[in-house]
């Protein structure tokens, strides 16, 4: 609760900073919108625009994303946990790969998959996979001996042994993992969206973002940020919180 | 009959000898209590038991089966308090085995809250392993052994981290369980009386690959304190 007062104190100290600066009209509205703009261009974009329908579009592409991008994960780590000379490659495949901004692969991209969807997948499953297998390897690899002990005491094998004991071991790094995957993936949305535009239906909320500069809408460009940060911020705090909450914190597994 | 027999073992263990021809017969329903300073070899006797450890040359049977690598039949109490699943409740914990050998739930959860009650756990049933003090889990892995229905229970130094009234309430119950179970148990301790107090043969480790045998005979039940104890656990030299 005291956090909350906190929180609310501060984002209040920075509107009326924010608000302090509007009225001062050192600034044209068209730099420093007024909140009110702002608020009224957001209202009117969800309202009466297409906002929503572009953020449930961006939504909808950053969850496939993550989810193939999960799936994919989960494949790999275990053919890896299984065949050395798999995993060797992989490793090797993550340092090439991991420090590679999404942006780099843009020409290649439109090459092979061209401008639509799948390359928006393209680049979110770049961005998500290699630092979810990071940190997913990384969890694997630092499973408890004892845990592998006692599960080789009772005789536990195969995918019974995967399921019961390896991946609730490896949990909190595949939690770690989904949380920089997300945020890697809703920023990686957002870029792919805004160079590759609405190549199909109204275009996601990087589109959106990008329309609004270029009709020099500043209160709708801040409109669009706020969006973002509210999804983003309510991930972390709601989503990945109460998941945490119901696993790793309820286990005594939190890092 | 559950007895196990070392033949003629050797095991070297970073260049230090710590078996050499080493011959040992356990009979069944036996307390073995091996003792011996810090790093002469008292665990990786059990570890070789329990087939965690592989032998260099010789074998060791229990039964008539040959031991090669871990088995059900023999489950193993860790020192560390971190052998229980954190993901698990204590009584998901307890009735592992049971789920291993695809028992179903009901049955499982009976089971687990019998060797709970047994323990003294079962109002801790539902929590989860972090929820609970050293001396419960490691009862709570007793609870475990148990329901697996051990033909040898293994126990290495299980009791090593408690404070001495959690360690002496827990010597009682596993005395009163074995007595009552009629396990095979082999017990790794560095506490003389600790292990005087629960064995019936006691197996004194010592350096460069030598080793002792002693019988325990002092009568049942035992005090820790007794005097009788005290000049038995006098006169051992480790």
């Amino acid at each position: 609760m005291k956090r909350w007062r906190i929180y609310t104190g501060l984002i209040l100290a920075f509107c009326l900073s924010w608000q302090l600066i509007v009225w001062s009209g050192r600034y044209s509205p068209l730099i420093f919108p007024s909140l009110d703009a702002i608020g009224r261009s957001l209202w009117s974009d969800l309202v009466h625009g297409q906002l929503l329908s572009q953020l449930v579009f961006s939504l909808r592409l950053v969850v496939e994303g993550l989810l193939l991008s999960i799936a994919m994960g989960l494949g790999i780590a275990l053919i890896a946990r299984r065949f050395v000379v798999f995993r060797k490659g992989i490793d090797l495949l993550i340092s090439v790969a991991h420090p590679l901004p999404g942006v780099a692969l843009l020409p290649l991209v439109i090459l092979w998959v061209g401008i639509g969807e799948a390359a928006v997948l393209f680049i979110i499953l770049h961005s998500v996979l290699w630092p979810f297998l990071v940190s997913f390897f990384g969890a694997l690899d630092r499973l408890p001996i004892i845990h592998q002990e006692v599960a080789d005491n009772y005789e536990l094998k195969g995918w019974r042994r995967l399921i019961w004991v390896d991946l609730p071991g490896a949990f909190p790094g595949f939690l770690s993992g989904l949380k920089i995957g997300w945020s890697r993936a809703w920023r990686a949305l957002i870029s792919a969206e805004m160079i590759f535009g609405a190549t199909s239906g109204s275009g996601g909320i990087g589109w959106f973002m990008f329309q609004k500069r270029v009709f020099m809408d500043t209160a709708g460009l801040f409109g669009g940020l706020l969006v973002i940060i509210v999804i983003g911020v309510a991930m972390e705090s709601l989503v990945f919180r109460w998941l945490e909450r119901r696993t790793v914190v309820r286990w005594g597994m939190e890092r | 009959m559950s007895g196990y027999r070392f033949e003629a073992v050797s095991k070297c263990f970073e260049g230090e000898t710590i078996f050499k021809n080493f011959h040992l017969s356990g009979q069944s329903e036996s307390f073995l209590c091996v003792v011996g300073k810090s790093g002469v070899g008292k665990s990786t006797f059990l570890r070789m038991l329990g087939g965690f450890e592989p032998v260099d040359s010789g074998t060791i049977h229990i039964e008539e089966n040959l031991v090669q690598k871990p088995q059900k039949i023999c489950p193993m109490v860790f020192q560390s308090y971190e052998q229980l699943f954190p993901w698990l409740p204590i009584w998901e914990n307890v009735a592992f085995p049971l789920r291993v050998n695809g028992e179903k739930k009901e049955i499982r959860k009976a089971k687990a809250m019998q060797a709970l009650q047994a323990v003294g756990l079962k109002d801790h049933a539902n929590k989860f392993p972090h929820q609970l003090s050293g001396g419960m889990k490691q009862r709570a892995a007793l609870a475990r052994a148990w329901i697996a229905e051990p033909k040898i229970l293994l126990m290495d130094e299980p009791f090593g981290g408690l404070d001495m009234m959690t360690r002496e309430s827990l010597q009682g119950l596993l005395v009163d369980l074995w007595k009552e179970r009629k396990w095979t148990v082999v017990f790794i301790t560095h506490d003389l009386r600790e292990a005087a107090r629960l064995s019936t043969k006691l197996l004194i480790v010592k350096e460069e690959g030598e080793w002792a045998l002693l019988e325990n005979h002092l009568p049942w039940p035992r005090d820790p304190y007794s005097k009788e104890l005290n000049d038995w656990v006098r006169q051992i030299q480790l």
